[in-house]
């Protein structure tokens, strides 16, 4: 007994030196973020956790806001990594004692979450807020935004696309791509297909499942982007609806895919959204991490590096960016979705997108 | 005598707590939550109490199908484990010194390496322009690529490599716990190497088969990673469909739901695993 009472001791006292390692190392990195300001910055040693997506993103993020504002203030800014749909159940099922002050959100979950009281409204004194566009300030803060369209393998289909009709082309029968439902992409393909071929959603819904059902077989439902432009180089798939920034990023690394805004009924407006927690402890930080992400720099670098257009009106970008961009008066041939319609049935088009796969 | 055993029962203390806090909890959390109602616009369901999310479970056929199919894809994965594992167990219990380390080794190494990594690098072989079908096709035996991604063979595909280590290992003890004396009784009595086997071996192992059936099947009925991304989003299994109405549909009462239905397959499977002759008991095993 005297054994095994010591042995947890131990384990006991392994674990407390360890935490303890931790916490200094976080202390000592704390002070050398500090070395830059001058010692009376208001937000000295708080911590801010950012929900937000991996990748480019991150990296983009980290390089125009996070490191700089860590400098500055001697602040420690967390990015927690992922999709939007585990940050949106956590901001939820949170709400009294949120893990992430402020998180970056799509742009019905965000309306949602405003709506639903989970997140905060708009603060209209920030100093950037006026710079951006009217539909980026409500709902959240807009972040970027961005276009659905169809990237298309240019080396194996014959004819340019033009119009979102023209998936339902012959040559292109089992050859396009949709993303997992659901999700934004499906929510809104479900929608422009009706609107495409001239059907009412709200009283025709089998026609427009039937209508897509025609697009099968499916050679793949997409979830990874990198697996969707190797199977479209590949020739596996030739079409996908998809947003015109990641299209973009993928055909600057040489993927042979031309990215269109289609007509009929026009490319899909999309959003990326930042939302600060209702009940943020941090309520000071987290607006001055959103004012840096909404202003010229960190929206510039969104611009040039990932093609995320801009929120921010006064952004300027160079006439070779600007193409990959939904940019200037662009903006207002986007089409917007009756989204609290959409969401009112995507649990019941979720089921029916099930079977629609099943039978592919 | 008494002592060594509180000693024992002490050990189990940090494991118990672990199983306590992190399954057993959760497990009556879900319970709960498949009898709350989704409120519109909340993550966190609330009362009424309500049997709406069973009912639509099975109201729906859907489900039912999803649920026969992932039954389906685990029978047929757990058998095709018990074919190519139990040579493969057998061979390395028979093998000595470093070739058994290495062959060890390699059973081994899958399960360190992660289900994600090893479901990626079959994604690569196995797309219609891999190497499989490449070299399918350079053998003849193929005139134009198969799609394996994005049908049923190629997820079982994926559950047999992943789950084919715990088959053989299982199966491997159970022939290592067979005495020497047993066989070399058969040598003695006359036996020949076929009938050694067919009489001695097989029949005192199958506990170490139905076990490792067991432990396969479970596995595979729990599966989410494999048929997502081998299955293309076009295999819908229990775990994908847990996954769709918990993280991405917000829709916990069903998901709990599901889940409890899927726990009350696994329960029935290993009960009926359980009454498998040699399985229930090791006395009947031995006799047997």
């Amino acid at each position: 007994m005297k054994k095994l009472f010591c042995l947890l001791l131990t384990l006991a006292l392994a674990l407390s030196l360890a935490a303890c390692g931790g916490s200094k190392e976080r202390d000592a990195e704390d002070a050398s973020g500090n070395a830059g300001g001058d010692g009376a910055s208001p937000f000295q040693d708080e911590t801010l956790v950012v929900g937000v997506w991996g990748g480019t993103i991150e990296s983009v993020l980290r390089e125009s806001v996070v490191t700089p504002m860590e400098e500055e203030f001697g602040c420690n800014i967390e990015l927690v990594l992922g999709g939007t749909s585990e940050r949106k159940a956590k901001m939820y099922a949170e709400v009294d004692n949120p893990s992430m002050d402020v998180l970056f959100l799509n742009i019905y979950e965000s309306k949602q979450a405003v709506d639903d009281g989970v997140a905060q409204e708009v603060d209209s004194s920030l100093s950037n807020f006026g710079s951006l566009y009217d539909f980026a300030q409500t709902g959240g803060y807009g972040m970027s935004i961005m276009g659905l369209g169809i990237g298309y393998n240019h080396e194996l289909v014959t004819e340019p696309i033009t119009s979102w009709k023209d998936l339902w082309r012959e040559e292109l029968k089992g050859k396009v791509a949709l993303s997992t439902m659901p999700g934004f992409e499906n929510d809104a393909f479900i929608a422009l297909t009706a609107q495409a071929w001239g059907l009412d959603l709200k009283t025709q819904e089998d026609e427009v499942f039937a209508k897509i059902a025609e697009l099968g077989p499916f050679p793949l439902f997409y979830n990874d982007l990198d697996e969707l432009f190797l199977e479209m180089k590949q020739g596996v798939v030739l079409a996908a609806a998809i947003f015109n920034s990641y299209s973009n990023d993928y055909i600057e690394q040489g993927f042979p895919v031309t990215f269109v805004y289609p007509n009929d009924p026009g490319a899909i407006l999309a959003k990326d959204t930042i939302v600060i927690a209702k009940n943020t402890a941090h309520e000071a930080l987290a607006k001055e991490f959103v004012n840096r992400c909404i202003g010229v720099e960190a929206q510039t670098a969104y611009a040039e590096n990932i093609f995320f257009s801009p929120c921010n009106k006064d952004v300027t970008v160079a006439d070779e960016v600007a193409k990959k961009l939904v940019y200037g008066d662009d903006v207002k041939t986007l089409v917007t979705l009756d989204w609290d319609y959409i969401l009112e049935h995507e649990d019941a088009w979720t089921d029916q997108f099930n079977r629609m796969v099943e039978g592919n | 005598m008494k002592k060594s055993v509180n000693k024992a029962n002490a050990l189990l203390i940090p494991l118990t707590l672990v199983f306590v806090l992190l399954f057993i909890i959760p497990f009556f959390v879900l319970f709960y939550y498949s009898f709350l109602t989704r409120s519109s616009g909340q993550v966190v369901p609330s009362t009424p109490y309500t049997v709406s999310s069973y009912l639509r479970f099975f109201e729906d056929s859907y489900y039912p199908r999803v649920v026969g199919r992932t039954l389906w894809l685990s029978l047929l994965t757990a058998g095709i484990c018990v074919v190519l594992g139990y040579p493969v167990a057998y061979y390395i219990t028979k093998a000595r010194g470093y070739w058994k380390t290495v062959l060890m080794v390699v059973v081994i190494l899958p399960l360190v390496s992660g289900v994600i990594t090893q479901t990626l690098g079959l994604y690569g072989m196995l797309t219609s322009y891999g190497p499989v079908n490449n070299f399918l096709m350079w053998a003849g035996i193929l005139k134009e690529p198969v799609e394996f991604l994005g049908t049923t063979t190629g997820v079982v595909i994926g559950l047999t490599q992943g789950f084919l280590p715990y088959m053989i290992l299982t199966v491997m003890n159970a022939i290592q716990a067979i005495p020497d004396n047993v066989l070399e009784a058969a040598d003695n009595l006359g036996a020949n190497g076929v009938q050694r086997f067919f009489l001695i071996t097989l029949p005192l192992s199958k506990t170490g088969v139905a076990a490792g059936f067991v432990l396969v099947f479970g596995c595979c009925l729990n599966s989410y990673t494999t048929p997502l991304l081998l299955g293309r989003g076009k295999i819908s299994v229990i775990g994908t469909a847990i996954y769709q109405q918990a993280m991405e549909l917000y829709n916990w009462p069903f998901a709990s739901a599901i889940a409890m239905i899927l726990i009350a397959l696994v329960l029935v499977v290993f009960a009926l695993g359980n009454t498998l002759p040699g399985v229930g008991g090791r006395k009947k095993a031995v006799s047997g």
